[in-house]
């Protein structure tokens, strides 16, 4: 157990592509840390001089990590962000990891989905997905959860619709479906513990501003 | 009926030997801190009716564990323990003379998927000052709570000091539609300060109100008081900007040592707090660990409006700081809370004939302060043997012409009793 644990600013990063694309606007804000990129098969890396350690997590587990606490801050996709439901501080959009979360179907819905009767829908974000139509259509819908290759779901009439995200198209395109609906775009979000907020103010506030500074 | 006979339902769970010697201290402190404050302790029922929440909607019908009696009528268990204290002053105690201050400490059941551990039922010590408004009460409160927190042997805690009627002013001010004011207050308590691009542009904000936003949730200095009062012009904005402000002095003079930081953006709960808002936060806690504030229409529902405010901490969230901090400073949390050597105790064995002796030896040694349990299985040198080997307790053997100490290398096997006390005496210190 280090010590010097009330010390340290621990930030959880989703492991892959956009823990790299995090390490480039930390470092064009001049904030120094450990380099994902140098991991290896190393879950933390931790740098004791500059009281900062890197915990490199799987993406939809960032939000449990930085809610719990036991990390101070973290990096997300805000798609995630609406699927954990959790009580965070999302202080910074950080413009990186763009796409789009859409509701997608068979082309002949395009004009026809809102008045489909009993609405069955495949999705990895089956709590936004419940949510969304809820809130924004005042309908409680039928919502399977799917692991992946949710695209499978309309082909083989398990569902009528999908809710997933969108970057190219290119997965919809192959699989002759189309986006009925876009309903919010996603990009990588920063969010804070609201206790570390608090505790760890001056430190978290400077990487805050350093950050916003390079985010377009 | 066999399928759930070996678990705990959600939510719940044991307190072992060690833990519940820990909550037993820390509820012992805390007691003795409230009543020396010289605030009245209050009990109330575990159990309500349904009624006593859903009039004022203190609690969301999904976060109550109800079910209904004989007559059919919803009852449901404590979910919190200023609202029932609020009834007991309508009723009762309508006649007891305020402003006065009271206490309570007592289990809640809330079916929540909040609160770092996920607890449904757990302890609850509150503090509540009925009867007066203004910036002294305020001060009490949250001087109150300090103290409360200090009582419990954590060193490093911090408070967030804030308000929420300056908001509420502020929104009669900016004529929101629905729709955005909900965005806004989202946006607000969760310091996204990222989403206002999305919202100035979806909700055609001024560029007054998002100066404000943009104030409310960066700035921390005490500055941003005069410079929102100024921003807002409006009196009852600027009143309640003043009284923060005026708290916040006041805590600040009693207790220079205490981290206190002012935080405009803590508006959880809006519907119910009207005033200053206050809650503290410890590190390895994920949730705040104490939460207060202002709450002057919570008592008119029960037919005694009086200005009110005050404040709650569980039990178990305490327990979860003192341990993060225990473990940082490679101690336990029974040493932080000063009960280590509780645990200690005497183990006397003896031989049938010596009943009256042994009885006699456990009454000396509770008397000198060490706790011991009568053994009641008969004396077997064998079985000694292998419990000496494990157990921390002070083993003792009576028998009609012998009384020896059976563990501890450190330890002479004697007949003399009065080594046997020294010994003794060594071991409830936690020198053996």
């Amino acid at each position: 157990m280090d010590k010097n644990r009330n010390g340290l600013l621990t930030i959880a990063l989703p492991k892959g592509r956009l823990a790299d694309s995090t390490y480039a606007l930390l470092t064009a804000a001049r904030i120094q840390c450990p380099n994902p990129a140098e991991a290896g098969r190393k879950l933390i890396l931790t740098d004791e001089e500059l009281g900062i350690r890197l915990i490199l997590a799987k993406p939809a587990d960032v939000p449990t990590y930085v809610e719990y606490g036991v990390a101070d801050m973290g990096v997300v996709g805000l798609d995630t962000l609406l699927e954990a439901e959790r009580n965070l501080l999302e202080v910074l959009d950080l413009g990186i990891g763009r796409c789009a979360l859409c509701l997608c179907g068979d082309p002949k819905l395009l004009d026809t989905w809102p008045s489909l009767p009993h609405k069955r829908i495949g999705s990895k974000y089956p709590r936004y997905t419940e949510r969304y139509f809820i809130e924004q259509m005042r309908e409680s819908v039928e919502v399977i959860y799917l692991n992946g290759s949710v695209e499978l779901a309309p082909l083989l009439n398990l569902t009528d619709m999908i809710v997933d995200i969108v970057e190219s198209g290119q997965t919809l395109r192959e699989n002759g479906l189309v986006v009925l609906r876009e309903l919010t775009p996603v990009s990588a979000r920063l969010v804070v513990n609201q206790a570390s907020m608090r505790i760890k103010q001056e430190r978290i506030n400077a990487i805050i501003s350093a950050l916003s500074a390079v985010v377009k | 009926m066999n399928k759930w006979k070996y678990f705990s339902p959600e939510g719940v769970r044991d307190l072992l030997p060690t833990e519940f010697l820990a909550e037993e201290e820390l509820r012992r402190r805390l007691t003795e801190y409230l009543h020396q404050s010289g605030l009245r302790g209050l009990g109330t029922p575990e159990i309500e009716f349904y009624d006593l929440y859903a009039s004022g909607r203190f609690a969301p019908q999904e976060g109550l564990f109800k079910f209904i009696d004989e007559r059919g009528r919803i009852l449901c268990l404590r979910y919190d323990g200023t609202i029932p204290l609020a009834r007991v002053l309508g009723t009762s105690l309508r006649e007891h003379q305020l402003p006065d201050g009271f206490w309570y400490l007592g289990s809640v059941f809330r079916y929540n998927e909040q609160g770092g551990g996920k607890l449904r039922a757990f302890q609850q010590a509150g503090v509540e000052l009925i009867g007066s408004g203004g910036t002294r009460a305020d001060a009490e409160a949250l001087r109150l709570a300090s103290g409360f927190l200090a009582t419990t042997g954590l060193k490093e805690y911090t408070f967030a000091l804030g308000e929420v009627s300056y908001f509420k002013y502020l929104l009669e001010i900016w004529r929101l539609d629905a729709e955005a004011e909900a965005a806004v207050i989202a946006a607000v308590q969760s310091q996204a300060v990222a989403a206002l691009p999305t919202l100035t542009e979806s909700y055609g904000l001024s560029a007054d109100i998002v100066r404000a936003l943009e104030m409310i949730m960066t700035r921390r200095d005490i500055g941003v008081l005069e410079d929102l009062s100024a921003l807002a012009s409006d009196s009852r904005v600027r009143e309640a900007l003043d009284n923060l402000g005026a708290v916040y002095a006041a805590v600040r003079q009693i207790d220079p040592e205490v981290n206190l930081v002012l935080d405009l953006t803590l508006l959880q709960s809006m519907e119910y707090y009207t005033g200053t808002v206050f809650k503290a936060y410890a590190p390895g806690l994920a949730y705040p660990l104490l939460s207060g504030g202002r709450y002057d229409n919570v008592l008119a529902n029960f037919s005694r409006p009086a200005p009110a405010t005050g404040f709650s901490s569980s039990l178990p969230f305490i327990l979860r700081a003192l341990s993060w901090q225990a473990k940082n400073r490679d101690e336990g949390v029974l040493d932080i809370l000063g009960v280590s050597n509780k645990l200690r105790r005497a183990r006397i064995y003896y031989a049938l004939p010596a009943y009256n002796r042994a009885v006699e030896l456990s009454r000396e040694l509770i008397g000198a302060g060490l706790p011991t349990l009568l053994d009641w299985e008969d004396y077997d040198p064998n079985v000694a043997e292998a419990v000496r080997e494990g157990s921390d307790d002070l083993l003792i053997y009576v028998d009609l012409d012998d009384c020896r100490v059976l563990n501890g290398a450190d330890f002479e096997p004697s007949r003399r009793t009065d080594s046997l006390t020294e010994i003794i005496a060594r071991y409830a210190k936690g020198e053996a």
